[in-house]
């Protein structure tokens, strides 16, 4: 047993975050932990590594059969408890080998001796499985390598216990595989692991065992070294019911065409020469839900954002038709004014003024809908955002609280609430369900499917393909800025959309961009401050 | 701990909702309540802290109606300067310029009414105009080509700083009409005939707290109509009763010497104006929404380049501020410093 802690109870003003959790580790292991948002699991490994000292908390927390008590992270690392946060705390304009000895630098007397830090970063960079060159700014990687640069740097540090905070949330599917690899392979060598994640296939494919919190008590500890455990009783336990149905039912009535673009090319906002979107047509009828598949770098975003006022890319062409009309989509403000929504795949990057209530947030987009001659009316404010709060079940203290303060989900419907304000007739949700629990996963699917019901055209882009599977009437596979193929939902399967996207047309295969620039390239104009 | 509060769950929720008991939760809320406002609370005390400090070591020399008409006088081209600034920083902006400008505008005010002879009128708006107008070119630098204001405003400083100059040819220009120095140095004239009181002075400072109140109570229902959260109610009422006498006193003071300055008034009508702004208006909301999350702003359709000039422009030096002061213009900028031009 590595690690045990008994019966943590943590408390804040008003809130008991965490009560009797107990957590056992064996040495040598995965260890899963999985429950919905807000169900403790950022508090407990807060707890854990020291950010809420000794004292904060009440309850044992034995490391190597003895207890422990941490005063602050440092403690806590000295044992060799490293946690890797989901927002990674690297700075994207120092060098990898730079990021990976921060602060705790190979010096002598004060003074760093880098050929040392140079020839270690090497050999850390060689195991993690990263060719990369140690003096490459961490800013011009792609997320995924990023991820592999925070797992260096503790691997640096002397790590026995390596906690990874959802670490494939932003990640694409190679890359998630490459890191879950990678995390077999240090167990391999003795490094015991506690993985937090959303994915549960992910759980099942690399854990050992499955600690379940729910509100804040360990509901289950499942060992999956004995048997196969089931999502289905994964999932049961994370929410405490019987999840019969991930989706919900629906009868769609698809009526015309109402949105329509047409050989829509873009090109990349820094290189004029490189098309990103090579001539993409397509159609949304009434009440239809339309899903987008494709790999990350398929350009998925960047034709939504491109279609939404232009909001990546020059040199666009192309015609956007609404009702069989062509309409003028030059500026957000004029897509708005068509009817046009975009729900941003980074919700708090570009979705919200995190600094701000609700309320705020709610009439962003629509402030004429609140206002009389450009003066707001608080009231009718309040009145709209309480209205969305029901509607929308967002659980929150008030509509005066912060968003900041929301959890994923809440914060994901309240930017769903500031689009449906505007009252759009064409939606467009960029991973709507992204980092956000199987239980308000439910609640959003089933407000697109309303949306749908409305008469409302739906494009749903998602890289969970059993999402769009389970929730689309029709798909477009992306692959490369062009779609290479459209189908029914109803005979579609995850492998026909593999297979569209890797039979692509051989002159998009061959413009396939080595691993991750792709990912790096399209994200690094929406995720600018993230890294 | 907020992440707890929204649990999908009834458990978790119901704690953070507070369903307890009303007694319990009405302790709770008061204590929450100045938590949650501990920031601009602090602001207050830490000034009361500094006054009280100041009257003690000065042997009540602070607090003198003498003293405090100078205060206001010599200080309220300040309070109007950062009025516009606010906007701007709020917008995640600086202006570095505005004390340069402040001494052109005032420049000019003074080439135009004394060595040209104009009206105060026309000449108070023609440099008005000009402020605003050099607000918005400067912004404008800032939203359309996309030039950090820190960059733009700097230069701004610098060039503003020499047309000064070069307006005044290096000299003093004054002294002012009497009528526009009034603005500046002059007081609310007594419709009453009290020894050693400036009536109306007070009666407008009473008036003011009234009203005050008044809005305040009638905004404290509206939010408890609409079931926002507000201040308990002893705060409030004890927060309301501590402004009015504040600021009632505080005209007593100033009445008992000269009465309420004119700047003063000019002061308090420019941050009325402002509030609205900033807090009732669409463009101040546009504005915090840019400083906020600018990418968020903008994929909402709030363009910044709307914004920013328009956010810029309302850094203009509302007064020639130099002027308000002395009554005649310096002769040379002293020492360059950011927003004084002293």
């Amino acid at each position: 047993m590595l690690l045990e802690m008994r019966n943590i109870r943590k408390t804040f003003p008003g809130v008991v975050a965490l009560n009797q959790v107990n957590l056992q580790v064996q040495a040598g292991e995965i260890h899963a932990i999985v429950g919905e948002n807000g169900a403790g699991k950022s508090t407990l490994m807060k707890v854990l590594s020291g950010v809420y000292p000794h004292g904060s908390y009440s309850g044992q927390i034995l490391f190597d059969g003895q207890e422990r008590e941490f005063a602050g992270i440092r403690d806590s690392e000295h044992l060799g408890i490293i946690i890797i946060h989901q927002e990674l705390a690297l700075v994207p304009l120092l060098s990898i080998a730079e990021n990976i000895f921060l602060g705790n630098e190979t010096a002598r007397h004060g003074v760093i001796d880098w050929m040392a830090a140079h020839s270690r970063a090497q050999a850390l960079l060689h195991k993690v499985g990263l060719r990369e060159s140690p003096d490459t700014p961490v800013g011009q990687l792609g997320v995924g390598k990023q991820q592999l640069v925070e797992i260096a740097k503790a691997l640096s540090r002397k790590v026995r216990l390596l906690i990874l905070d959802e670490p494939t949330a932003s990640l694409n599917e190679n890359d998630s595989q490459a890191l879950l690899d990678l995390l077999l392979e240090l167990k391999a060598q003795g490094i015991t692991c506690i993985l937090i994640s959303h994915k549960l296939n992910e759980i099942s494919r690399v854990a050992d065992a499955i600690t379940v919190l729910r509100d804040g008590s360990t509901v289950q500890m499942l060992d999956c070294r004995e048997g196969p455990v089931s999502e289905d009783r994964v999932i049961q336990a994370m929410v405490g019911r019987e999840m019969s149905d991930r989706y919900p039912q629906r009868q769609p009535q698809v009526g015309d065409i109402v949105f329509e673009v047409r050989n829509w090319r873009a090109h990349h906002p820094q290189r004029s020469d490189r098309e990103h979107l090579k001539g993409i047509d397509l159609n949304v009828r009434r009440g239809e839900i339309v899903g987008i598949a494709g790999l990350m770098g398929a350009g998925r975003t960047e034709l939504a954002m491109s279609i939404f006022g232009r909001s990546w890319g020059q040199r666009i062409s192309g015609e956007v038709r609404l009702h069989g009309q062509p309409i003028d989509v030059s500026t957000v403000e004029k897509a708005v004014r068509h009817g046009l929504a975009y729900v941003t795949e980074d919700r708090k990057g570009n979705g919200l003024v995190l600094n701000e209530d609700i309320q705020f947030n709610t009439s962003l987009a629509n402030l004429p809908g609140v206002s009389f001659a450009s003066v707001i009316d608080s009231g009718q404010e309040h009145r709209v955002a309480q209205d969305y709060r029901e509607k929308l079940r967002i659980r929150c203290s008030g509509v005066d609280q912060k968003t900041l303060n929301l959890s994923g989900g809440n914060q994901q419907k309240v930017v769903l609430s500031k689009w449906l304000f505007t009252s759009p007739e064409v939606l467009i949700l960029d991973e709507p369900t992204r980092g956000i629990d199987v239980g308000a996963k439910y609640e959003i699917y089933t407000l697109i499917a309303q949306l749908a019901a409305e008469g409302k055209c739906v494009i749903v882009i998602s890289s969970e393909m059993p999402e769009l599977l389970g929730i689309t009437d029709r798909i477009y596979v992306m692959n490369e800025g062009r779609f290479v193929a459209d189908m029914p939902t109803s005979d579609a399967s995850q492998e026909k959309i593999m297979r569209a996207i890797v039979s692509a047309p051989p002159e998009a295969l061959r413009a396939i961009p080595p691993k991750g620039d792709a990912a790096s390239a399209a994200g690094r104009p929406l995720h600018g401050g993230r890294a | 701990m907020t992440e707890m509060s929204q649990t999908t769950h009834p458990p978790a929720s119901t704690l953070a909702d507070g369903s307890t008991t009303a007694a319990a939760r009405h302790d709770k809320s008061l204590l929450q309540h100045l938590q949650h406002n501990l920031r601009e609370y602090g602001m207050l005390i830490t000034l009361v802290a500094i006054m009280g400090f100041f009257q003690y070591m000065t042997e009540g020399t602070l607090m003198q109606p003498l003293n405090l008409t100078n205060l206001v006088l010599q200080n309220s081209y300040i309070v109007i300067m950062a009025l516009g600034m606010l906007l701007v920083i709020v917008a995640g902006h600086i202006d570095l310029s505005v004390g340069s400008v402040c001494g052109f505008i005032g420049a000019l005010a003074a080439v135009l009414m004394v060595e040209y002879n104009w009206h105060f009128v026309p000449a108070t708006l023609v440099c008005l105009l000009c402020g605003g107008l050099i607000g918005a070119i400067q912004g404008g630098f800032v939203a359309f080509s996309r030039i950090p204001s820190f960059i733009v405003t700097l230069a701004g400083m610098l060039v503003f700083k020499g047309l000064a100059l070069a307006l005044l040819a290096g000299q003093s220009v004054g002294p002012f009409p009497s009528a526009f120095q009034m603005l500046s140095s002059g007081f609310i004239p007594d419709l009453f005939s009290v020894e050693g009181l400036r009536l109306t002075s007070l009666l407008l400072g009473a008036a003011v707290a009234a009203a005050l109140a008044v809005g305040g109570l009638r905004q404290r229902a509206n939010r408890l109509r609409h079931g926002v959260q507000t201040e308990p109610a002893g705060l409030f009422v004890a927060r309301t009763v501590v402004f009015g006498g504040l600021l009632v006193y505080f005209s007593y003071l100033l009445a008992s010497y000269k009465g309420l300055p004119n700047v003063l008034i000019v002061m308090a009508l420019l941050i009325v104006l402002f509030d609205f702004v900033t807090s009732r208006t669409t463009v101040g909301r546009r504005i915090y929404a840019m400083g906020g999350n600018e990418k968020a702003a903008k994929l909402s359709g709030i363009s910044g380049s709307r914004c920013m000039p328009s956010s810029t422009w309302a850094c203009w030096q509302p007064w020639p501020g130099w002027c308000l002061r002395r009554g005649s213009t310096p002769p040379r900028p002293r020492r360059a410093w950011v927003l004084s031009w002293t």
